[in-house]
């Protein structure tokens, strides 16, 4: 069965007859809809105003009634009361309320009295003015109540000082309470509603708390002045309206949309808690005080699940104000949750202590206690707190979080041998739980047992493979260790799963400078040379790839310095040509130069200098053995060159070359002489035969950084001759090599 | 006694008080199951002060369930409502049969009955067996052909009356309505148990003694366990024990507790008795097997009143079981009445005194309330003889005196001011939980 509605409320508009036709044909139509019970509240600015159209209003309700024999209906008429003396009270109760209540009296005698309560209850309920006289209201309520028209009172923020009056309360049915001063009838009857959904709030609370995401109990708001219907009052206040009064309407399809909007309702829950709220600054009886407190204190529960902890202190705290001393300590307690979730430590630590009473013998508040004492870095008052709460003997998920905790703190203090104690006896309860690891891994490196922390570390990474942080501290054991390799691979591993992770960062960097700097130390002393700003070497070594695969705009590659490098090294060769050989010809002079400065030699220079170890390259040209390619080890090796160049002027990089090409430039000449093959055979061929040697390309074989050619010589048809080597030059020079022994011995 | 024969009609039962809670009405319940094992489909509606019908909805379920009988629940203060649910009822569907029965139907002259126009039948014997009698009926398309236990009202109007019927001695032949799966668990917070019907005693103002002819009879404890168990497994963790006196047969209500506490049933239970059917041991095992509240029929503190209703239990027997309860940290309440027979005003404030003199809260059943009235009870009979006054002498005859009387020891304003003072001590406005 559809649910029924349970209230309608109404705000009576003015006295139009046309609109007051309309409203009662509306509300005829919907009493087919009302609950067996309901309740109609005509919500009035005057009782003069209101009263005509609450006896218009009457009649539709009696007819209902008098076909309906078991529905009942309590009726409900809201409205200022007149600023008025006693006698003028007594006045407008002549005048006004027993004329209504003239036209309801058969409902009172109705089955002979025997039902406990008539099926029509006339219940006003008066919104007394600020500047009322108490005695002159306690006269009407008084008369009201005597002849069985059971009056309500409306007090808000103005009025109220009224509930002080016991002779006034003494003589109402119910108090209702709104928030604000005064107010229109709209604002009255959004209060009565807000009361209405408070209570019904408050009832779930105890039995089925989850039931209060349901829609409120079902009420109809209809406003006269606007000429609209609202599903419930916050439909009201968004002005979300269900249907417009005016015109023809069909009830069937208005309830069928009444439900479908009810039922599709999601911010009941939020609805409930703002009514709550709203009533948590009204001025209510101790009862109903508390109640708000203990909702209150329901709704900052939802929100501390929810880790909305800032709504939760809210509600707690407010709550505090309205609940009984005897049920603060679960509200103190909830509120030093939240406290320490949002890092107010002191203040949960004072909220704690007020909770004592109550949990000082439950283990979880010693351990929240501790918690802030750990968070604060007052680790040895903590360990006190954890301690209390391992003693009450935890469950063991729980024990073995107090224990981590106390393995922690003991790790803060330096005292490593009683962390591993409890990180141990954590570890004995719970073998799969990544922090004891951790932990362990922490204190076994401050205890130098790089081995019992890489093997903790180790597990706490197999455990949860994307802890960025126990890869760092693995990467600080290996460093420690000596393994660089492995610690920069755990640093880098530590940042690719936490680029943020700024201590991995620093020590990453921290890592490779140091290693770096070790390498080009060695370099340094290769060349013996060292340099004044190590950068320039840095600079050298850095090839290309490795800038390019970096992307860092700031750092530069070696290509600027290896074509500073190229003129050095030619200045330097060519200066040491011309003073080891005055006699000889420029064209000679140029031709040794060649046989010095090439990629081979230079390559040869380099890897006697074990250059290419030092080399930054990018990971693809790690990959291709770049280290070992001659065109890069030689391009480093003219930046290197360069390097010394700017750090010490050309007069350094004079020592260096002289000193790493001495023993090349000591045999130029032989080996001008004794290498240049090509040139002797094309003398030596041209003058006897008149003809010139001609090369060709026979086969060219390997991978790019390992290739070997091979060459065919032929001086005419007289000879063919083949030679190999790494370069075409090379294998030329050994094919001409073969070819002029020959031809000289054939001439001996 | 009744051959099994498979129904085809729908049977409705309502429940109507619109001034409390709904809750299980377990005498519906036990009707609903016996018609549902003689084949019927039956539908139970409860309507307290917190369901949501409406007109309409009702006119949905009527329309929609189509029942061709509908029994209806009668009690004083809900006569009214039950002669206007029948109203509506042949307003939507004028060959709906209805019965009504309950305490306010048993006794009703045939002179009431003839001017409730839209009943059909007034049950005055069992309910189960007077009402599968109807539905036969109905079923056979002879509406009032071979009834007992019931009157009648003819095409024409006019009233039969047939003989009596007798229900089951052995209580455990109705099929319970808890195994049977009668009501709704789902929002049940506690179960109303019958583990026994009648009273044997002669109380003046009581009904049950004379519907059940002054017989007690019985629920063996096998079946009463049965259905704890079954209660329990469907999460309801209180029970509410209607016997009138749970404890007449010692013997069977210890055997009762014992099996709670060994089969480990302990249940939140509420139960009332006489004060003379409780000692020590006995009170000390209630207590072990969750009984948390315990009610007394006290009805007057008064030593003038209280030897002239019969009831035959004395007031100091009645403090003694107060101490017995308290003794054992069980919440008491005690039944009291105003406007008893030869009760003046003093008296009934010593009724209000001892109640408070022996620190029983005021509140729920412990709000007192004026004596009703009730067809059957020697006194709505022969009310002059105790010096009873009824205010209404119009009243229609389906109506008893109910509270609507003043007697020559205290007049009607005596009454409401005795009534106003039990409400003024009430801790909760003098709200009552059951009648």
């Amino acid at each position: 069965m559809k649910t029924a509605l349970q209230k309608i409320y109404v705000i009576l508009g003015k006295q139009d007859k046309e609109q007051l036709d309309r409203l009662c044909r509306l509300l005829w139509s919907l009493f087919s809809y009302v609950n067996l019970t309901s309740n109609l509240y005509l919500v009035s600015a005057s009782l003069v105003d209101g009263m005509s159209q609450v006896e218009y209003i009457q009649k539709a309700v009696n007819a209902f009634l008098r076909a309906n024999l078991f529905a009942r209906v309590y009726v409900h008429f809201v409205h200022r009361a007149p600023r008025a003396t006693a006698e003028e009270m007594d006045f407008y109760y002549q005048y006004y309320y027993q004329n209504w209540k003239r036209a309801t009296r058969e409902f009172d005698h109705e089955g002979y009295m025997h039902q406990e309560i008539p099926r029509l209850m006339l219940l006003p309920i008066i919104v007394p003015d600020d500047r009322v006289e108490p005695t002159a209201l306690a006269g009407l309520l008084g008369r009201l109540k005597s002849a069985f028209m059971l009056p309500g009172l409306y007090l808000d923020k103005g009025t109220s000082f009224l509930a002080r009056y016991e002779d006034l309360l003494a003589r109402v049915e119910k108090v209702y309470y709104g928030h604000g001063h005064g107010g229109q009838p709209a604002d009255i009857l959004c209060n009565l509603c807000r009361e209405d959904i408070f209570h019904d709030t408050s009832a779930k609370l105890e039995p089925d708390p989850v039931s209060m995401a349901e829609p409120c109990p079902a009420a109809l708001i209809i406003s006269g002045p606007e000429g609209k219907m609202y599903v419930c009052v916050d439909a009201f206040l968004k002005k979300e309206s269900l249907a417009d009064i005016d015109g023809d309407l069909d009830p069937e399809a208005v309830m069928a949309r009444y439900h479908e909007r009810r039922n599709g309702q999601r911010g009941c829950l939020a609805c409930r808690e703002r009514g709550v709220v709203s009533f948590s600054d009204v001025s209510l009886p101790k009862g109903a005080t508390h109640e708000v407190g203990d909702l209150l204190y329901y709704f900052g529960t939802l929100h501390q699940e929810a880790e909305n902890h800032v709504q939760a202190m809210e509600r707690y705290e407010k709550s505090l104000k309205l609940s009984p001393v005897e049920e603060a300590d679960p509200i103190y307690f909830r509120l030093g949750l939240s406290y320490t979730k949002t890092g107010r430590y002191d203040e949960a630590l004072e909220a704690f202590k007020k909770a004592e009473k109550t949990y000082r013998d439950q283990y979880y508040f010693h351990f929240y206690a501790g918690l802030c004492y750990f968070q604060k870095g007052d680790y040895g008052v903590a360990i006190e707190k954890f301690s209390k709460a391992a003693d009450m003997k935890p469950q063991q998920e729980d024990m073995v979080r107090v224990l981590i905790y106390m393995g922690t703190c003991y790790n803060r203090l330096g005292e490593y041998e009683e962390a591993v104690l409890h990180l141990g006896r954590a570890r004995h309860k719970a073998g799969g739980v990544r922090e004891i690891y951790s932990a362990l891994g922490f204190s076994y490196f401050q205890m130098k047992d790089y081995d019992r922390a890489i093997e903790h570390l180790k597990m706490a990474v197999e455990l949860d493979p994307h802890s960025a942080m126990d890869y760092a501290s693995l990467g600080a054991n290996y460093r420690e260790q000596g393994d660089m390799n492995m610690a920069i691979a755990m640093y880098n591993k530590a940042m690719a799963l936490d680029p943020s992770m700024p201590s991995a960062k620093d020590n990453l960097e921290r890592l490779k400078k140091t290693v770096n700097e070790q390498q080009l130390l060695s370099l340094q002393n290769n060349l013996g040379y060292h340099f004044k700003d190590i950068r320039f070497l840095s600079e050298a070594v850095r090839h290309s790839s490795y800038v390019n695969e970096l992307q860092e705009p700031a750092l530069k590659d070696n290509e600027r310095l290896e074509f500073l490098g190229d003129a050095v090294l030619d200045l330097v060769v060519t200066h040491t040509l011309m003073n080891h050989f005055p006699e000889t010809r420029e064209g000679d002079l140029s031709r040794m130069r060649a046989t010095i400065v090439n990629e081979s030699q230079l390559a040869m220079v380099a890897q006697k200098l074990h250059l290419g170890d030092h080399l930054l390259l990018g990971r693809g040209e790690a990959l291709s053995h770049g280290g070992e390619k001659s065109s890069i080890l030689a391009d480093a090796l003219e930046a290197v060159i360069a390097a010394v160049y700017l750090d010490g002027g050309l007069e350094a990089a004079f020592e260096v070359v002289t000193r790493q090409f001495s023993e090349l430039m000591a045999h130029v000449g032989e080996r001008l002489l004794a290498e240049d093959f090509k040139s002797r055979l094309q003398e030596f061929v041209q003058a006897k035969f008149k003809t010139i040697p001609q090369y060709s390309v026979e086969a060219e074989t390997g991978p790019d950084h390992d290739k070997k050619f091979e060459i065919r010589l032929t001086v005419g048809t007289l000879l063919t001759t083949r030679g190999t080597g790494k370069s075409k030059k090379a294998a030329e020079q050994a094919a001409a090599r073969v070819a002029l022994d020959k031809l000289q011995g054939d001439a001996k | 006694m009744f051959p099994i024969r498979r129904g085809t009609v729908n049977v409705l039962l309502i429940e109507i008080n619109p001034f409390a809670p709904a809750s299980p009405p377990i005498s519906l319940g036990y009707i609903s199951a016996f018609l549902q094992s003689k084949g019927f489909r039956v539908k139970i509606l409860t309507l307290g002060e917190d369901t949501s019908v409406s007109c309409t909805s009702l006119h949905q379920l009527i329309t929609g369930f189509r029942p061709a009988l509908v029994g209806l629940s009668a009690y004083q203060r809900t006569l009214l409502y039950v002669i206007g649910l029948a109203r509506f009822i042949k307003s939507v569907d004028n060959k709906i049969k209805i019965a009504i029965g309950g305490p306010q139907a048993t006794f009703m002259p045939s002179a009431g009955f003839a001017q409730l126009h839209d009943v059909d039948y007034v049950c005055r014997s069992s309910g189960e067996a007077t009402l599968l009698a109807i539905a036969r009926a109905i079923n056979e398309g002879a509406p009032f052909s071979d009834l007992s236990g019931v009157s009648y009202k003819n095409a024409d109007g006019g009233i039969h009356d047939t003989d009596a019927l007798e229900g089951f001695a052995d209580l455990d032949s109705y099929p319970s309505p808890y195994l049977n799966d009668v009501f709704d668990y789902s929002r049940m917070r506690e179960a109303i148990m019958l583990t026994s019907r009648g009273c044997p005693h002669h109380c003046i103002y009581c009904y049950t003694p004379h519907a059940f002819q002054h017989k007690v009879t019985f629920h063996s404890t096998d079946r009463v366990i049965e259905e704890i168990k079954w209660i329990r497994k469907k999460g309801v963790r209180k029970l509410w024990f209607a016997d009138p006196n749970i404890s007449y047969k010692w013997a069977r209500f210890q055997e009762l507790l014992d099996r709670i506490l060994t089969e480990g049933l302990e249940t939140k239970m509420w139960l009332q008795t006489r004060a003379d059917l409780v000692n020590p041991a006995l009170m000390k095992k209630m207590k072990q097997a969750g009984v948390s509240t315990i009610a007394f029929g006290l009805e007057s503190a008064s030593e003038q009143v209280m030897p002239r209703l019969d009831k035959e239990v004395s007031i100091d027997k009645v403090a003694e079981a107060i101490r017995l309860a308290q003794s054992q940290d069980i919440e008491v309440e005690l039944f009291t009445m105003f406007g008893l027979p030869y009760e003046t005003f003093e008296d009934a404030m010593i009724t209000l005194e001892f109640v408070k003199k022996n620190n029983v809260k005021i509140m729920g059943n412990t709000n007192s309330q004026q004596m009703q009235i009730y067809f059957g009870t020697h006194m709505a009979g022969h009310y002059e003889d105790y010096n009873i006054r009824p205010l209404n002498t119009k009243r229609p005859p389906y109506l008893s005196i109910g509270c609507q009387y003043e007697t020559d020891h205290m007049s009607m304003d005596e009454i409401n001011r005795i009534q106003d003072l039990w409400r003024a001590h009430s801790l909760d406005r003098g709200r009552r939980i059951v009648s």
